[in-house]
């Protein structure tokens, strides 16, 4: 518990000092803290390490090695975060570091919650600050809209959670998330099965899964470009990690959960991918783009869940890529950019065109750039799992087919940065020199190759790094 | 005397809260002297016509301290079970109870000095 600990008076203490000190102080401690919190939870990860699994506080928090491991990912990504809102050198108060540390809090303690209390006061310390976030912009209406939007939507998912809670408490013995066993195997009544899916239904919207998926990219649009990068890199790589050990750790899944969750991966498939055909903003492009690419990863996560590193495999690499495409948007301002107007970009900014080009190429996972191995890995998970062919293989074969479609509005950014001509006679301007973004470009950049090459031996190089975090297996 | 025995006071204070106001409204209604005419149902205004707006500007800091007012409301609703037994739990749990007064009083004194207290 060091870590949350250090976390939450870090959090309180540059509250207070804000008041007192400059704002760029202000983010460059709190940067530093994420930073700080990161070696406090690989050293407790390391000293604390146990043979099985521990529950702290009567079950509020699970210590075993896959929440130690998730624990670190999560401060990894909130550090990432941290770094990036830092080097854009925005103008804006200090409080929204604060914020982003109260809500990287509430990520990390949600990620290693054992009972549904600790679930869901996380989820709304997380919930919450990131609807202060979105909303920081106070002279903005959109920002507004979008908070509001955010907030209403997430608080009916909330209650809708809840009830499910309340339903799975009145059918079965306790509160803890070991009780969502029996019913994820099917033994349970309809009631309990019934609490469970709504249960599922508040975590799945907070990863904007395709039918609660209508907050997802108003909030993002309207939000600031450092929120965006926050609920890109930090609460969906939460949200991934935690559904993988709540669904998947429990063995054996009931059919219809299973059927349930294939089909509303293959919605969020179609919708996301066809939705971000038509986009020009860009914020709303990568916001339906991420939601297509939960199409990949539900499968895996209902299936596999904690056994297999393929879930790490694709947060990690979807961290690197998304840092990367937040290391070119942060440089722009709070509106993003529509796609037409970067026409004749590479001549002014010629390795900013570069990263997009590429981290755009990446998401779309086109070989040989970075984002294809997670989604190999991904599909090829799915086929090999036990669920009957007639089910995985029409999956695969679907994913296959509407993965081709993101290649089409990348190759379009492709295109338009290198080889449109700019309209009405107007260059492309230069972008503001931030050499902190640049470095975190170059930085992805050179991970990226190197994940080319390793890509393939990724489970012996998951075990040694959990080795490193965790200390022995 | 209902169907579950246990939850009998519940169902009589709940009958008798939910009956005196609807016997409230019921005997005003019977026994009040009813006279309807134009100039009952124009708007008060200390009698004499009503001038200006009837719209006015939403003051913020009423919306301020009734925000701050049911967070520290709802913190004292926490402290109330701790004071009950407080004599028979330990000192951890006074210093666990400490840390969450605490945590509350850096929130109080954040919105103190950023002006949510304010009433001019």
């Amino acid at each position: 518990m060091l870590p949350e600990l250090y976390l939450l008076g870090s959090a309180m203490v540059v509250l207070l000092l804000g008041m007192v000190v400059d704002a760029r102080w202000i983010h460059r401690l709190s940067a530093i803290s994420m930073g700080v919190v990161v070696v406090l939870s690989w050293w407790s990860g390391v000293a604390h390490h146990v043979a099985e699994d521990v529950h702290l506080f009567s079950g509020l928090v699970l210590h075993t090695q896959y929440t130690c491991v998730s624990r670190i990912f999560v401060g990894i990504a909130g550090f990432v975060v941290s770094l990036l809102f830092l080097c854009a050198k925005r103008e804006v108060r200090y409080e929204f570091s604060v914020v982003m540390l109260f809500a990287a809090l509430g990520a990390m303690t949600l990620v290693q919650a054992g009972h549904f209390l600790s679930l869901y006061i996380s989820l709304e310390l997380n919930s919450l600050s990131s609807c202060v976030l979105v909303c920081f912009n106070r002279g903005s209406e959109r920002a507004s809209e979008s908070a509001l939007k955010f907030f209403i939507l997430s608080a009916l998912s909330s209650c809708i959670m809840l009830y499910g809670i309340s339903l799975v408490y009145g059918y079965s013995t306790g509160l803890e998330c070991g009780v969502m066993r029996e019913i994820l195997e099917g033994r349970a009544s309809l009631g309990a099965t019934l609490g469970c899916a709504f249960i599922l239904v508040g975590v799945l919207f907070k990863l904007a899964v395709a039918p609660f998926h209508m907050w997802a990219v108003d909030t993002y649009h309207g939000s600031p470009m450092a929120a965006m990068a926050f609920f890109f890199i930090v609460t969906k790589s939460t949200a991934i990690l935690l559904l993988a050990r709540i669904i998947g750790e429990n063995g054996i899944l009931q059919q219809s959960i299973l059927f349930g969750i294939i089909f509303v991966s293959g919605l969020s498939a179609i919708i996301g991918e066809l939705g971000a055909l038509r986009q020009s903003n860009i914020k709303r492009l990568l916001a339906y783009s991420n939601i297509g690419q939960l199409g990949y990863v539900l499968p895996v996560v209902a299936l596999h869940g904690t056994s297999s590193c393929v879930i790490s495999h694709y947060v990690l690499t979807s961290l690197v890529i998304n840092a990367w495409i937040f290391s070119v948007l942060l440089r722009y301002d709070d509106e993003g950019f529509e796609l037409a107007d970067l026409a004749g970009m590479y001549r002014n900014n010629p390795f900013v065109a570069f990263s997009l080009v590429t981290s755009m190429i990446s998401t779309a996972g086109f070989p040989p750039f970075v984002g294809c191995w997670p989604k190999y890995f991904l599909l090829k998970s799915i086929v090999m799992s036990d669920i009957p062919a007639v089910v995985a293989f029409p999956y695969v074969l679907f994913a296959c087919a509407v993965g081709a479609v993101p290649c089409f509005y990348c190759f379009r950014i492709a295109r338009v940065v290198y080889f449109d001509q700019p309209a009405r006679g107007a260059e492309h301007p230069a972008l503001p020199r931030r050499l902190g973004l640049t470095a975190v470009a170059v930085v992805c950049t050179l991970l990226s190759v190197a994940a080319l090459f390793l890509a393939q031996y990724f489970d012996i190089l998951f075990q040694g790094l959990v080795w490193v975090l965790v200390g022995h297996t | 005397m209902f169907l579950i025995y246990e939850y009998d006071i519940f169902w009589a204070f709940l009958i008798i809260s939910s009956v005196i106001p609807i016997l409230a409204f019921l005997i005003s209604g019977v026994l009040s002297p009813i006279s309807k005419g134009p100039e009952k149902l124009s708007s008060y205004e200390s009698g004499i016509e009503p001038m200006g707006d009837a719209w006015l500007q939403f003051r913020i800091r009423y919306y301020m301290f009734a925000l701050v007012f049911v967070v520290f409301d709802v913190e004292t609703v926490f402290l109330y079970p701790w004071a009950m037994s407080f004599d028979i739990l330990g000192l951890s749990v006074f210093i666990e109870a400490f840390i969450f007064v605490l945590i509350l009083i850096v929130g109080s004194v954040y919105a103190w000095r950023k002006g949510a207290l304010e009433w001019s």
